[in-house]
């Protein structure tokens, strides 16, 4: 071959390649981009106290070019119901799953048998054995702590024998189980007596009785969002001069309307806005860089009562603007 | 560092260097249309670009200044009405009413119903923070700080100034249905007047955030990355599309940097990201209006437009290529069959086809190598006749040596017989010469019958031996087959005489000579041998070498007569081989080409075309 034809050859070859590279960018460029329906299951999920998740949810979902779905759920009763919600969004063509999981016990291997077939971030709990799946919450042994403090800047000195009551939730939920053991850990120190611990493993069937026995502790303290709502209740309908303090953990508006009105004594709001943000971020980033497990995070949570709830900062994550 | 330059250097002209080396037409053509072809695509394509850039760049610019206006005049048009609501509110009723006997209820509520779209509640405060009125009528929340709060305290600081707040959760009435609202608060102060005596108030205007957030997302929602956010005159943000993520710490603005910006476009680099900016102050407030477009926004644009200058560049490029190609090879292609042609001549075709197409000027070209070829074979046939008649010449020059001598030796041994009284032998003698002569002579002709050759050898050798009285014996063994072969005449002759001369005539009857014919390999062999006194080695090696032509005794004619005679008759590979050693003898062979005696090979011959002859030769054979 002369080094003409040569020449020839290789610069036909480098143009018709180029010619290929480019008309490939122009016309990649024009499709439309893969979509990801993401779909996220939530225990009640029109509860007032998922606002700002849903917010944060949606927020992430527009920057990330994600098709929510925010599933409808009611009040879910167990595990069971819970995963054939899961089945459902699956076999609907969802590609991720944010979930929070009511019950965490044993519940890492069924996921097992699922995860395989799309991307999971878990919510708000993890499940057990922990650390195994991509995980946002917010710093639950904090919030525990938090609220203990809360009571020791409050009562002071006075603290010591006091009696204390404690709506722990679901502590079927690891959540829950480290915000009880925040709380208990806040006391060590203190010669403190916990009266009671309600551990409500299913909300319906409430032992009502068992609530009646508030009366007899100079202070509640409740770990979630519907524990603080149905004490608040319970005391707005009990109206009595030695009604106990509350401290709970919530961040509905109810639970904020009545932190205003001074029912609740100090509320600990987790930042549910960047806890729906992140997940979504997570399960993105899991979608989109196709990575093998998301990151997990962790949200902060504000310690607020009456006299700086309208603070700068603190209406900002207390009342989300709806945008 | 300054050696590895000057090394750098050097390679680089050394590899210049080795590509300026000649190449062929074709390649210099087409690689010098294809580079001056590139480098004007290149320029048009670079400055197309760069002017599609700049116009994008200008347009953005404009475009961005002109959302900016509209969007300062719809921000400008809300906060005008909801200061007229304000003004309204104080300069014709506030102002007008006796509050010891009159409410503002009425008239506050009538405003309120008319601007409920843009409002969230309309009320007037006491210096002390008591509610004077409100509009909508709702239950104060106990334990409120109003004179605390931020909007109270500016109206009262800046008792001349209407005061727009930030966005801010309504902290003054409560809602059972556990909504808050997130306003912006419009106060100034008041004159609140009861019986005669005035009183500092202040009235607020809650205006409903979404109000200003809707007109936003108006400009907002065409989902790019370019965005317009607003700000206070302190850089605190009023909105912004991702004013969540900003107050979450998820987000980040330059807010703060942005205040201190002029009205006008400009450039600017956060968290590593060039970002054309924006900025429109908007009247009442200070508030500023900022239009953010990170450039890679537009830069997706150019990028686009980038690869279409690419493509179209590659392929302008690839067709200019073909182009190129095809042009250069039309051009160079015939003048490569020229360079053929020529190539042909130089490897020895004296005849090559010349090629005489294409355009005019090669046509010429070819027409003018045509004839410089014809007259350069013209030339060489020309050299060659004169090298021709040159060689018969010579040729003649030394026939015409041999006869004189051997005349006057034959003569005088002639001479001596009949005075000796010998007359028999004198007539043999003469006899044998005339048939010698006759032999010599054949016509002209200096190719003849080697059968002839052999007869002039003999009629020689008898004159000879009668001369020398018969000291020597002579012995011819001739193949018959070679008989019929063309031979130059006059060769045997010669070596006859070496022989008897430097070989036999000492000897005293002992002396013999052979000759002997054959043919061996195609070609005919006659040995002379003689078993004289032979020669050592230098004197053989030099008997062939034209200057030292060994002439003791004979007719001075050496061999190199007859070994030049062969050679320019017949060719190089033909002529004398001459074999001897002292004491033993010598042998003289003659090398001849086996040639048919016929009249046109005799004509050949005698014309000095013995290759041709050979070519004929070999065809008979087949």
């Amino acid at each position: 071959m002369t080094g003409n034809k040569f020449y020839f050859r290789i610069s036909i070859l480098v143009l018709i390649v180029i010619i290929s590279w480019t008309s490939y960018h122009i016309l990649d460029n024009g499709k439309e981009e893969e979509s990801y329906p993401v779909s996220v299951i939530v225990d009640d999920s029109n509860n007032d106290r998922w606002i700002a998740l849903r917010l944060g949810l949606e927020q992430a979902a527009r920057d990330y070019q994600i098709d929510l779905n925010y599933v409808f759920t009611g009040k879910l009763t167990n595990a069971e119901e819970e995963k054939g919600f899961i089945n459902r969004e699956l076999e609907n063509g969802a590609k991720g799953i944010i979930v929070q999981m009511i019950s965490s016990e044993e519940d890492a291997v069924e996921l097992g048998e699922i995860l395989s077939k799309a991307a999971f971030v878990l919510l708000e709990s993890d499940v057990k054995p922990e650390n195994l799946y991509a995980l946002v919450e917010p710093d639950n042994i904090g919030i525990g702590k938090a609220i203990a403090n809360a009571v020791k800047e409050d009562f002071g000195e006075e603290l010591n024998g006091k009696k204390i009551g404690i709506l722990s939730g679901n502590q079927n939920q690891v959540s829950l189980q480290q915000r009880l053991s925040g709380v208990e850990e806040g006391f060590m120190e203190e010669t403190v007596d916990i009266v009671w611990c309600i551990e409500n493993r299913n909300t319906v069937e409430r032992d009502n009785l068992q609530l009646a026995e508030a009366e007899t502790v100079d202070l509640i303290i409740a770990l979630e969002n519907d524990e603080t709502e149905k004490m608040v209740d319970y005391m707005l309908m009990e109206e009595t001069d030695d009604t106990p303090l509350l401290y709970g953990v919530g961040c509905s508006e109810k639970t904020v309307y009545y932190l205003n009105k001074g029912i609740i004594k100090t509320l600990v709001v987790p930042n549910e806005f960047s806890m729906g943000y992140q997940s979504m971020e997570a399960m993105a980033n899991q979608l989109q860089y196709h990575s093998d497990k998301a990151e997990s995070g962790q949200v902060d949570y504000l310690v607020i009562d009456r006299t700086n709830m309208y603070d700068k900062e603190n209406q900002k994550v207390l009342f989300p603007i709806a945008q | 560092m300054f050696s590895k330059i000057r090394e750098c250097y050097q390679k680089l002209t050394s590899y210049i260097r080795k590509g300026m080396k000649p190449q062929s037409i074709q390649m210099t053509i087409s690689i010098s249309f294809t580079v001056v072809a590139f480098i004007c695509m290149g320029t048009l394509g670079i400055s197309l670009y760069s002017r599609f850039v700049n116009a994008m760049e200008d347009m953005m610019s404009v475009s961005m200044e002109q959302l900016l206006d509209q969007t300062a005049i719809n921000l400008e048009t809300y906060l005008r009405s909801m200061r007229r609501i304000s003004d309204a509110m104080n300069y014709s009723v506030i102002k007008d009413k006796n509050l010891a006997v009159d409410t503002l209820d009425e008239e506050m509520n009538l405003l309120y119903e008319a601007n409920k779209g843009n409002l969230i509640s309309i009320a007037c405060y006491t210096k002390d923070g008591e509610l004077v009125a409100a509009a909508p009528v709702a239950t104060e929340k106990e334990d409120v700080d109003i004179v605390n709060q931020e909007w109270f305290t500016e109206a009262v600081g800046q008792m001349e100034n209407i005061h727009f707040s930030t966005p801010h959760v309504q902290n003054l009435f409560d809602d059972t249905s556990y909504r808050y609202y997130w306003v912006v608060s419009l106060s100034q102060a008041v004159e609140l007047t009861s019986n005669g005596s005035s009183t500092l108030g202040v009235l607020l205007v809650d205006m409903n955030y979404s109000s200003i957030e809707q007109l936003f997302n108006k400009v907002n929602t065409d989902g790019s990355s370019e965005y317009v956010y607003l700000m206070d005159s302190d850089g605190e943000i009023i909105y912004h599309p991702k004013q969540k993520l900003i107050y979450m710490n998820l987000y980040e603005e330059n807010n703060l940097e942005a205040v201190h910006y002029e009205d006008g476009s400009r450039q600017e680099e956060f968290q590593g990201r060039k970002r054309l900016v924006t900025v429109k102050t908007v009247s009442y407030t200070g508030w500023k209006i900022v239009s953010v477009a990170p450039v890679s926004a537009y830069n997706i644009g150019a990028s686009d437009m980038r690869l279409v200058v690419i493509l179209l560049m590659s392929l302008a490029m690839l067709m200019m290529i073909i182009l190129n190609q095809s042009v250069s090879a039309r051009i160079a292609k015939p003048l490569q069959k020229l360079n053929e042609s020529v190539r042909e001549w130089e490897a020895g075709n004296m005849n090559p086809d010349i090629y005489m197409g294409s355009s005019l000027e090669v046509e010429h070209l070819g027409r003018t190598l045509r004839s410089t070829f014809e007259q350069s074979r013209q030339l060489m046939r020309d050299i060659v006749v004169e090298q021709e008649e040159k060689r018969k010449s010579e040729l003649d020059a030394l026939q015409s040596q041999v006869n004189p001598h051997f005349l006057y030796n034959t003569l005088d041994s002639i001479v001596w017989m009949i005075e000796g009284e010998r007359y028999e032998d004198a007539v043999f003698m003469i006899t044998q010469l005339a048939s010698l002569f006759r032999i010599s002579l054949s016509r002209g002709k200096t190719i003849i019958r080697l059968e002839d050759e052999i007869q002039h050898a003999k009629n020689y050798m008898n004159i000879q031996k009668i001369r020398y009285k018969n000291i020597f014996k002579v012995d011819f063994n001739i193949d018959e087959d070679i008989l019929n072969c063309c031979t130059v005449k006059l060769i045997i002759q010669p070596l006859l005489e070496n022989a008897i001369y430097y070989g036999v005539e000492c000897m005293d009857g002992d002396g013999e000579i052979e000759v002997t014919g054959y043919r061996k390999e195609k070609d005919i062999y006659i040995e002379v041998r003689d078993n004289g006194l032979g020669m050592p080695k230098e004197m053989v090696d030099a008997l062939l070498i034209e200057n030292n032509r060994v002439r003791k005794k004979g007719s001075g004619v050496g061999l190199i007569n007859v070994h030049n005679r062969l050679r320019l008759r017949f060719g190089e590979p033909y002529g004398l081989e001459i074999e001897s050693r002292p004491d033993e003898g010598t042998t003289v062979r003659i090398h001849l080409p086996d040639i048919h005696y016929s009249t046109e090979t005799v004509e050949m011959l005698e014309d000095g075309r013995p290759g041709q002859l050979e070519g004929e030769q070999s065809d008979d054979r087949k």
